[in-house]
Parts: structure tokens; C-alpha cells; sequence
């Protein structure tokens, strides 16, 4: 059973059009999803939960329907959308009690054994945090919950190598278990060269290619050697000389 | 569920103003005074939580915990039921107090802080909620728009209280302070309560409703 099939979901917007995504992940997979700034990675993700509503399409997690099932898919579901930017001016620590509360199978002792595990500081302000720490924090908070799938949108946007490196290392960690899946948007290629076992590539609101990574790569070989080649191969529009007047 | 929301309301919600206008019952102390201006505070206090929550990106916070938009709206509006109920139970002292003090006996601006002021304070509340709780969640952003619409009738509404106080007759009946005249009061105090559940409740219900359809 995959952990998240995605099927026809459509959204229409007045100037942008989501078509017909289709993709899922298997457990303990990590599924890179690519696309341009502005290609449909965050509406994808926003739609799939429900955040906003899809014209047509079906979303199945854990083998319900996730518009059904709504609150129980999301019990076993690890969401950071768009940084970690919500109440900065509060502790970590007041953060993690509210949010606790929510989950019934929030288990305290793996709380603290991530924060260790991370050096993160509870009694910091969230604000305080790096944006590298922030993304631990988040993840910190899924896995003691025992999230079984992780959605991220650009989780590792705006951090420096060393911190890319240790996250990428970090999310190979966190399905290891083979339970576990990760399924995060990213405009950063070498990051999934190096964790994800899974490419999905969006084009203007489209899928162009879901695959296993080696097929992914296999498939456009003829264009480039490596993600970032056929990455921007795919999207790269030339300008002509002619055209700045 | 509801409980782990209003928790959530509280320590991540509330605005410290919110607190400190939730304590503007004091303000009955001050001799000859328009009273409603102390209650009118405590929707500033809403206000002020609404602004803190959209500034934080609560919604978004909000949005992946697991509880549905419904659940989300309903802990909002009793996080808002219950600084206002704060608000006027901690008033209640300082009205009895208020009423033993006056220098100039009554209150001779406006309605004496008694059992009808308190009533009608509920339904000032009610008016409140129905108009900027339902406003504000067609698109859980606009806060000061909301807040500004709100405020005409809420406006009407104190001038209009006011007014009453000096129509003969209901003017006596819903002015007086003595032990009898409050007891006699007691039906405005009732039925003000009973609309504030009532206009509070149905706010809920649109405003939920509403939000549901939001695209986040």
C-alpha cells in the first residue's frame, strides 16, 4: 500500500491552472517534487490537504481518503508549509505544549530525545532559531507524534550548505525504517541528488514526470547527466538580443 | 477538540492588550462617565488577538493540526466569548463600588453601571461578534476591515442605549441603582444574556460556514 496517492487533481485559478496531478509515494521513500518558482509545487501540496479545495481529484494516505478522513490522516502527518515562520516571538517550548495537546500518540521521552539529538534549545524564541533549527524543530515535533509522512515545502530553501548537507543526511535518517516516507518541494536540485529516491517534476501546473530518480534520470539522459541538468534544460527559456529594445 | 483549540487561543492567541482591556471594568469607577466606552474597549481586545493570530500566520499553524477549519472557528469564537463574559464578571465590583461612590450621586452622562447596563453591555457584545466574526472569516484575513464595519453598528447601538436611558419612563426603569430598581431590572440583564448566546452562536455558525470555502 503507498502511503499517498494523488489522482486528476485539478484546480483552476484565474491566471493559473492545476492539471490532472498524479503521483504517489511508497513507504520509506523520499519523493523530491521539482518545479520552478510559480510552477504549482506549494497549490499541489496546499490542495492535497485540503487547504485548498481541488475541483476534481483524489488524495488517499495511508489507504483512506484524505478529504473523508480528514482529521485521522492528519494525526500521522508531519506539515511544514513555507518555512517555519508562525508565532516567532513565542518559545519553542510554548509552541510544543500547545501542539502537543493535539496528538493522542505524542510520545514525550522521543520529544526530548530529538531535541537532544538536534542541540535545539526549548527556551529559545522560535524567531531565535536558525532557519536550519527551525526545520529540525518541525521535525522534531512530527517524529514524536510519529508522523508517517512528512510534507515539506522547501524545507531547506535559504540554508547554507553545511546546514543542506546535514538536513538531507538528516531526512535519509528519518525513513530509514522503511515506514516512514518524505515527500518535499524544492527548486534545489543537488539536494535530491543526494536523499531522494523519487523525482516528481512539475511544469506549469503540470506533471511532467513522476519516477524513481534513476528512471527519471535514465528517461531524459539525452538531455543531461545530472538533475540540475535536466532540470534546467527542461525549463530554460533563451532570450534573443532582438528582444530588449 | 474544542478544548486543546481554546488552549491553544490562550497561549498563543491572546494579546497582552487583550488582558489589559479585559481589566477596563475599572473604568466604571470614573464618576459621570459613558460606561459602553469601558466595554467597547473589550472588542478592541478582540481586535488586537485577531491581528496577533494573523500576524503569526496562525492560520497556517492551524491548518495542519488535526482539527477541522469548524473546530478551528468554533475555538476562536469561544476564545472571544470568553474574554468578553471575562470582562464583564470582573466589571461587576467595581459597577457596585462605582454606584456607592459617585460624587454626584447617579451618573448624570449616560447609564448608571447597574443590572440593565449589564444586560445591554451583553447585547452590545452580541452585535459585535455576529457582525465581525462572519465578516472577518469570508476571508480569515482582513482584521481591521472586519473590525471597522462592526463598529457602525456597535456605534448605533451605544448611542442608541444612551438614548433610551433618557426616554421617560423606560429612562426611570433602566437608570435606577437602589436594591429594587436593580431587582426590577433583572428581565433586561436576562434577555441581554439570552441574545448574546444566541447572536454569538449564530456568528459561529456563519462564520464557519464561510470559512469553510476559504481557499488558504
Amino acid at each position: 500500500m503507498n502511503t499517498l496517492e494523488v489522482a486528476g487533481l485539478c484546480k483552476t485559478y484565474p491566471a493559473f491552472r492545476l492539471q490532472d496531478i498524479s503521483f504517489s509515494v511508497e513507504p520509506g521513500a523520499i519523493m523530491g517534487f521539482i518545479g520552478r518558482n510559480g510552477a504549482g509545487k506549494s497549490t499541489t501540496l496546499k490542495a492535497m490537504l485540503n487547504l485548498v479545495h481541488p475541483d476534481s481529484g483524489t488524495v488517499r494516505m495511508f489507504g483512506m481518503d484524505f478529504y473523508e478522513n480528514e482529521l485521522a490522516c492528519k494525526q500521522a502527518l508531519g506539515v511544514v508549509l513555507g518555512g517555519v515562520d508562525f508565532y516567532a516571538n513565542k518559545k519553542a517550548r510554548t509552541v510544543t505544549d500547545v501542539t502537543r495537546r493535539f496528538y493522542p500518540q505524542w510520545e514525550e521521552e522521543k520529544y526530548r530525545h530529538y531535541l537532544k539529538l538536534f542541540e535545539l534549545d526549548e527556551e529559545k524564541k522560535i524567531s531565535q532559531l536558525s532557519a536550519g533549527m527551525r526545520v529540525k524543530y518541525m521535525l522534531a515535533l512530527a517524529l514524536s507524534h510519529n508522523a508517517k509522512l512528512l510534507i515539506l515545502d522547501e524545507p531547506t530553501s535559504g540554508l547554507d550548505p553545511v546546514s543542506r548537507d546535514e538536513l538531507t543526511a538528516l531526512f535519509r535518517g528519518v525513513v530509514a525504517d522503511g515506514e516512514r516516507s518524505i515527500l518535499f518541494s524544492t527548486h534545489i536540485t543537488s539536494d535530491l541528488e543526494k536523499c531522494a529516491s523519487h523525482i516528481t517534476m512539475i511544469q506549469n501546473g503540470q506533471i511532467l514526470c513522476s519516477d524513481t530518480k534513476a528512471g527519471f534520470l535514465a528517461r531524459y539522459q539525452e538531455i543531461g547527466a545530472t538533475l540540475e541538468d535536466v532540470f534546467v534544460s527542461l525549463e530554460r527559456r533563451s532570450y534573443d538580443s532582438a528582444d530588449f529594445v | 477538540m474544542t478544548a486543546q483549540i481554546l488552549y491553544k487561543e490562550l497561549r498563543l492567541v491572546l494579546h497582552p492588550a487583550a488582558l489589559l482591556f479585559v481589566l477596563f471594568g475599572v473604568m466604571l469607577l470614573i464618576p459621570s462617565y459613558p460606561y459602553y466606552v469601558a466595554i467597547f474597549y473589550g472588542t478592541l481586545g478582540v481586535f488586537f488577538c485577531f491581528m496577533n493570530a494573523r500576524e503569526n500566520r496562525d492560520v497556517y499553524y492551524s491548518a495542519v493540526l488535526p482539527a477541522s477549519k469548524r473546530a478551528m472557528v468554533r475555538g476562536r469564537a469561544l476564545f472571544v466569548a470568553v474574554l468578553e463574559l471575562a470582562q464583564l464578571a470582573l466589571a461587576v465590583p467595581f459597577a457596585i463600588v462605582s454606584v456607592r461612590i459617585n460624587p454626584n450621586g447617579g451618573n448624570p452622562v449616560g447609564i448608571d453601571p447597574n443590572v440593565a447596563f449589564f444586560g445591554l453591555s451583553l447585547l452590545l457584545f452580541g452585535i459585535f461578534n455576529v457582525v465581525f466574526l462572519p465578516r472577518f472569516y469570508r476571508t480569515g484575513v482582513n482584521v481591521g476591515r472586519s473590525y471597522l464595519v462592526s463598529m457602525i453598528p456597535v456605534t448605533l447601538y451605544i448611542v442608541a442605549a444612551e438614548v433610551l436611558v433618557h426616554v421617560p419612563g423606560l429612562g426611570a426603569y433602566l437608570d435606577g441603582t437602589g436594591a429594587a430598581a436593580q431587582l426590577a431590572q433583572l428581565p433586561v440583564l436576562a434577555g441581554g444574556a439570552v441574545l448574546y448566546a444566541l447572536l454569538t452562536w449564530a456568528a459561529f455558525r456563519t462564520a464557519a460556514a464561510r470559512f469553510e470555502k476559504v481557499d488558504l
